[in-house]
């Protein structure tokens, strides 16, 4: 007897193996004795409480080595710390490289303990306890086998007090000890698929699909929601949208260094739900997000709230696509941004291989994970002011897709109406003095103002430029220095803009700008019409994350491509 | 060929307020009492008096009770303001009610 069942083949969504075998760890030391240790360690702030103490543990487990510290910022320069790398490999004969203590320290600072052990150097890798996987993640992304982490007994680094009660650095130093002589090397987090392509079979569709949503959710392929099934077909389909090769390499996706190809970019466009217009978009959002401007590891990887923020700015495209720019454009329930966003989250996920708690390490994450992309609402600007792709350097008849590394959300109603130009500026203003970011401060980057209809309205009867609303602003938004560097020494002052750090200490309650220059933040006209609306959206700045703008490039076939998949806007009440 | 078919369920749900039919319009206004209602937002302080001045021109007799004899309609004591109404209106002998400002 026969039974019929329904079989569903669907393409991998990860870039799998890359076909490079993985360079096996470094040999381990026999003994410690007579042995050069160098120390490379970054400076992370709670390094200057914490390392003293180290030193000191480190000598008592190891007294018959010989120590050599060296120290750098996270945030070197590449070349500098390559060179830095090679020194302290060539001059010891292991390594002990400190410390991860977020999601940013350890991802930036775990490749420097993966360098030096692809050297043939054997590394220990310190790190707080929740950080491990990460450390041991990226291990493999750099096609190295494993990473020796000693790992703190706390997820974090205690006051001093219990810094000596509980031996904090004395454990930290056995698991050193432990790393550099006896460690051997374990299998991933996660196992790793490397089929092509997978097979779900069962007694119908329903099932066999929901096979498949158990199987990619169990291998961290899923935001949760339900997946389309990347079947082949409908791969294919979503290709239709690209005019580059399907083997065609985008990016390599950090921080899990999988390829970007085309295919594997409209793979999870079709799990995303999206339609094959739409990818010309999302290729131009993964050259932004992965512009080295954007530092997408840092985005990634980051204990901060941060999350990438969409902007289209070209009329002609928006309508096209029926992308929201107006009502509830930043969400949710519009088929155009909510597709096109939540491919790009996954695609972070699945070529970037992040996943909540093992890489992806921020403390709350944040709603605009999901992830946002809106429309700009050009009609509004009645010809007032360009828009944005003009005033990002394209012609005004090249779509463009902008990515703000976005950390706050601060809507803010306008009164009294109608408003002048001072009392918004007046609102700006507040809500950036309100949420600067108290490590970075936001004035090394870029921050971003959104402008509803309305409140573009006053702009435009008052006759402003954009560049004139972005001179005021950046001469009203500033705090006394006394305010925003109190409490701040050492390295976190010295991350900021010398002439900042100058300013202050000359005089500690002169005020200082909080944005980097007028140009630094980014203005843009979105949401439907009624109350005047602003909206601030605060940089992240623990990493060096840029505004980046990025053309959108249709295919030749565009117009029959529109017209073949037409029939799936979302429901606008005229 | 075999056919598959498969049954869904309506996601939605079924309205919960009663339908109600509009009372019918006053014709004429002259001689009427008005009563006004506001969420003491979006300048209800500018647009109430020139809805007055305009319609007093137009209809001799209109009176009207100023919003703030009922109190805010949208703000934090809604409810119970909201609940004294029929009877504030039967009390002010309200043949009509503008309500506003939406914003």
């Amino acid at each position: 007897m026969t039974t019929d069942r329904f079989h569903l083949r669907v393409l991998n969504p990860t870039g799998g193996a890359e076909g490079q075998p993985l360079i096996p760890n470094a040999p381990r030391l026999k003994n410690l004795n007579g042995k050069k240790i160098g120390i490379f360690r970054n400076r992370v702030p709670v390094g200057q409480i914490f390392y003293p103490y180290l030193d000191k543990a480190l000598k008592s487990r190891m007294p018959g080595a010989e120590f050599r510290t060296w120290e750098m910022s996270v945030l070197a320069d590449a070349d500098a710390r390559a060179a830095k790398l090679r020194e302290v490999a060539d001059n010891s004969d292991g390594v002990i490289v400190a410390m991860g203590m977020s999601g940013g320290s350890t991802t930036r600072t775990a490749p420097d303990a993966i360098r030096i052990e692809k050297s043939g150097k054997p590394v220990a890798f310190i790190v707080t306890k929740c950080f491990r996987s990460n450390a041991r993640f990226l291990a493999r992304s750099e096609g190295l086998e494993d990473l020796a982490v000693a790992p703190m007994i706390l997820d974090y680094v205690p006051p001093e007090e219990e810094i000596e009660k509980l031996d904090i650095a004395g454990k930290v130093a056995d698991e050193v000890v432990t790393a550099l002589t006896q460690w051997t090397a374990q299998p991933p987090d996660i196992a790793e698929v490397t089929e092509a392509s997978l097979d779900f079979s069962s007694k119908d569709f329903s099932t066999a699909q929901e096979e498949m949503e158990r199987f990619f959710l169990n291998h961290g392929w899923s935001d949760g929601l339900p997946l389309v099934p990347p079947t082949e077909e409908a791969v294919d389909r979503m290709l239709e949208g690209a005019s580059l090769p399907r083997d065609h390499i985008i990016a390599r996706f950090p921080p899990g260094g999988m390829n970007a190809t085309v295919e594997k970019i409209a793979v999870n466009a079709v799990m995303a739900g999206c339609l094959p217009q739409y990818m010309p978009v999302i290729l131009g959002a993964v050259e932004a997000i992965t512009d080295p401007l954007f530092d997408l590891i840092g985005v990634q990887c980051t204990s901060g709230q941060v999350a990438p923020f969409f902007i289209v700015s070209g009329k002609e495209l928006i309508e096209e696509l029926n992308i929201n720019d107006s009502f509830c454009a930043v969400g949710p329930g519009w088929k155009a941004n909510a597709a096109m966003g939540r491919a790009l989250k996954l695609i972070m996920m699945n070529l970037g291989q992040t996943w909540p708690g093992m890489n992806d390490m921020k403390a709350f994450g944040s709603p605009f994970r999901y992830l946002c992309l809106i429309g700009e609402n050009e009609a509004a600007y009645s010809g007032a002011w360009e828009p944005l792709r003009v005033a990002e350097g394209f012609s005004v008849d090249q779509p463009t897709i902008s990515v703000m590394p976005a950390m706050s959300w601060q809507p803010d109603l306008v009164l009294p109406t109608p408003p002048s130009v001072e009392r918004i500026i007046s609102h700006i203003s507040l809500q950036a003095k309100v949420k600067y970011d108290r490590y970075a401060l936001n004035c090394m980057y870029n921050n971003l103002v959104l402008i509803s209809p309305t409140a573009f309205e006053a702009i435009r009867r008052e006759g402003f430029s954009r560049k004139g609303i972005q001179e005021i602003l950046y001469e009203k938004i500033e705090l006394p220095g006394r305010e925003v560097f109190d409490g701040r020494e050492g390295p976190l002052l010295n991350r900021l803009p010398k002439r900042l750090v100058e300013k202050y200490q000359k005089d500690p309650s002169a005020a200082v700008p909080l944005l980097l220059n007028p140009e630094s933040l980014k203005i843009c006209i979105a949401g439907g019409p009624g109350p005047d609306m602003i909206a601030y959206i605060g940089t992240w700045g623990y990493g060096p994350s840029h505004f980046v703008t990025k053309p959108i490039n249709v295919p030749g076939n565009w117009k029959s491509l529109l017209a073949r998949y037409r029939g799936w806007e979302s429901p606008t009440i005229k | 060929m075999q056919e598959i078919g498969y049954e869904v369920v309506w996601p939605l749900g079924k309205m919960a307020s009663e339908k109600v039919t509009l009372v019918p319009r006053i014709t004429d206004l002259k001689n009427k009492t008005i009563c006004e209602l506001s969420d003491y937002g979006f300048r209800a302080e500018e647009i109430f008096p020139i809805l007055r001045a305009s319609l007093a021109g137009q209809y001799p007799g209109i009176k009207f009770i100023d919003y703030t004899n009922f109190g805010n309609t949208h703000g934090p004591r809604e409810d119970e303001i909201v609940a004294t109404l029929p009877e504030k209106l039967r009390q002010y002998g309200c043949d009509a009610v503008i309500s506003g400002v939406g914003g």
